[in-house]
């Protein structure tokens, strides 16, 4: 049985301008112990589709559909309901530490909190605990960034501190929202392989919600790619980079500079802007940048099989050149 | 060849960091820029690639002369714009633009995208008549890809790459000679970089300019640099050829940036690739001693702990490193051998 079962999920926003559709009908699994991407870009639904599942919606949006984490919908759940599912069950970390770490209180302090709360140790087992974690996300003098404050820290050292606070109340389920986006490429290799090791050693699903496909690469097994709200095509990483069967995935996997193609001396990219969720047009989303668009995209296709065994949402057949 | 356009030389920058309260306060210096010397020629790009903490943006500042140098000069068109006169540097700097990494934070909110294009004219040339200035801006709105029509809207009703264009817009208006990129595509979407990056080089081909286009990795310098510059901690730690720095690179600190860009290819991504470097960056208030890069590099020897390695001359370009003459440093994302087994790439 899957971890996580999200059907139907819908989420928008009431705005001055109208209603805003950020997420349309998305399903997807999450099985226990697998690491699961969502790509997108900028209005694509990916954020807001791991905020809904956590209530984390700001005041004007609303969630509907269902999302089933064993068995107990987190959509209808009540925030004092939910609170007990949030950090044990189901932990967060985010692209910026500084926003999820509190400024007035230590590194310790806040990583006991974690266990006394959460698992209600004694302070002295509390601060031995932190102190492993703090090795297994293989900080360096854990000892006196137990005293230190957030701000003592450096960009990756704060993302570590995040990932320990969120790994120490043994969550069955990661939600890691762009963790390594504002990082150096040196620490962001790094933060990639801890998230990597973590996973083997303790089984814990991860949803990796990303723009960058490398990192998707290197990491998960299955991907949902979203543009617009909706879900455009989904299935096995490997089968999907070999052979993307929407037109938004292709273009999306060329966009990305290679550096173990040298030959190919110019980048590529997708013509058009990123969709605005006001102004979506009727059909697939993607239609105003898709270079393959027919008539027949102004009628929204539906999500069908694809050969590589997953989902696709496009009126053409097979794979893309 | 021509003269360069721009002779930076034995550049040193530092900034003074004052920690702690009343009683226990204490002065600090961070090198943030340490004897840093290149030219840049008319109508070239120089890639410069550097973390956080290289001194890549202080570097950017510099050049333009935004900010102080301890010692050194930047020669632009053979005047020292280090020693200029305030009226005479102002005057100078319309030749010098730059490009920021916030597209949209660096657009004035009140301002439409009309007024942001003319505001440099009617800065550097307060005479000009209104229907000119009107021209000029429908002009580079066009130049630029933006809709002309869009003239009075404001940046938030623009995209981030609608932004970015307006931006490049406002920095082209004044015709500089010098273009000054700092991250300019890395707060885009992915799909949306390579059109900025287009624009960009079909513009500097146009007009011929000299660009400094910064970025915090290698993975974008290579679509768009003739020249790349790698720093790490203030330091030039190699300069070269693009297709050469790319192919075999010299210092390991480059193979390390180079290892360390994911790659969209599941197999490679997923066997162990050396990633050449270990650790953290170091703070830039306690920089190690010898190479920077030591504590950190997998070819370290006694000597890179106690010598600082100069830039010495390699093939198509300089590096810094004691080893450089005996390591022969592979890359293994290179393509795989035909025979297609992929593990073999480090052999």
């Amino acid at each position: 049985m899957a971890l996580l079962e999200v059907r139907d999920l819908m989420v928008s926003f009431a705005t001055p301008e109208g209603e805003v559709h950020a997420v349309n009908s998305v399903d997807f699994d999450v099985e226990p112990g697998e690491v699961m991407a969502i790509v997108g870009e900028s209005g694509s639904g990916k954020s807001q589709t791991a905020m809904a599942l956590l209530g984390l919606l700001s005041e004007n949006g609303q969630a509907r559909g269902s999302a089933l984490f064993d068995g107990k919908d987190l959509l209808k759940l009540s925030q004092s309901e939910l609170n007990q599912y949030r950090g044990s069950q189901v932990a967060m970390i985010f692209q910026d530490p500084m926003t999820a770490l509190n400024p007035y209180r230590t590194v310790g302090s806040q990583l006991r909190e974690v266990l006394t709360c959460q698992r209600h140790m004694e302070r002295r087992q509390a601060n031995r605990e932190a102190l492993e974690m703090l090795e297994q996300v293989r900080i360096t003098d854990p000892e006196r960034r137990l005293q230190q404050f957030p701000h003592e820290l450096s960009g990756g050292m704060q993302q570590r501190v995040m990932i320990a606070m969120a790994l120490l109340a043994r969550p069955r389920l990661l939600i890691a929202d762009e963790p390594t986006t504002a990082l150096d490429v040196t620490v962001q290799a790094e933060i990639s392989e801890l998230l990597r090791d973590y996973q083997r050693r303790y089984e814990t699903a991860i949803m990796l919600i990303t723009h960058d496909l490398g990192v998707v690469a290197g990491l998960c097994e299955r991907v949902l790619v979203m543009y617009g709200g909706r879900v455009m095509e989904y299935g096995d990483v490997r089968a999907i980079y070999h052979q993307a069967e929407h037109p938004y995935t292709a273009g999306l996997l060329r966009s990305v500079p290679r550096l173990d193609r040298l030959d190919d001396e110019e980048l590529h990219g997708i013509p058009g802007n990123p969709p605005n969720l006001l102004e979506l047009p009727t059909g697939c989303p993607f239609q105003e940048r898709c270079q393959v668009a027919i008539e027949r995209c102004s009628s929204l296709p539906s999500l069908t099989r694809a050969n590589h065994g997953g989902l696709r949402r496009c009126h053409l057949e097979g794979a893309i050149e | 060849m021509s003269a360069p356009v721009l002779t930076v030389d034995g550049l040193s920058v530092d900034y003074q960091v004052h920690i702690g309260g009343i009683f226990k306060r204490q002065h600090l210096t961070v090198h943030a820029l340490q004897d840093v010397n290149f030219e840049l020629y008319r109508g070239e790009t120089l890639g410069i690639a550097g973390e956080s903490g290289s001194g890549k943006s202080t570097l950017a500042r510099t050049v333009l002369a935004l900010q102080p140098a301890r010692s050194g000069h930047v020669v632009w068109r053979g005047d020292d714009l280090l020693a200029m006169d305030r009226e005479v540097l102002r005057a100078k700097r319309k030749e010098m633009q730059m490009i920021f990494q916030d597209p949209l934070g660096s657009l004035n909110p009140r301002l439409s995208a009309g007024e942001i294009i003319a505001e440099p004219l009617r800065t550097h040339y307060p005479r000009m008549a209104r229907l000119q200035i009107h021209e000029r801006v429908i002009g580079m709105m066009k130049m630029v890809g933006l809709s002309p029509e869009h003239v009075n809207r404001y940046p938030h009703e623009f995209s981030g790459g609608q932004c970015q264009r307006l931006g490049i817009a406002r920095a082209l208006v004044l015709n500089p000679r010098l273009l000054v990129c700092d991250e300019p595509v890395s707060a885009l979407d992915v799909s949306i970089q390579a059109q900025i990056l287009h624009l960009l080089k079909d513009l500097q081909k146009k007009l011929q300019l000299s660009m400094i286009f910064i970025a915090h990795d290698l993975s974008l310098l290579r679509y768009v640099s003739n020249r790349i510059m790698v720093l790490y901690l203030g330091q030039i730690m190699e300069i070269g050829d693009r297709a050469s720095l790319y192919q075999a690179p010299r210092h390991p600190y480059t193979r390390a940036l180079i290892q360390s860009v994911p790659i969209p290819d599941p197999e490679r991504e997923r066997r162990d690739r050396e990633r050449g470097h270990r650790g953290a960056i170091p703070s830039p208030f306690m920089p190690p001693s010898g190479c920077l890069f030591h504590p950190r590099c997998p070819f370290a020897i006694e000597r890179c702990k106690i010598e600082r390695p100069s830039l010495r001359p390699v093939r198509e370009g300089h590096a810094a490193c004691h080893r450089v003459e005996e390591l022969h440093l592979e890359r293994d994302i290179a393509a795989p051998a035909a025979s297609g087994d992929s593990d073999t790439a480090e052999a």
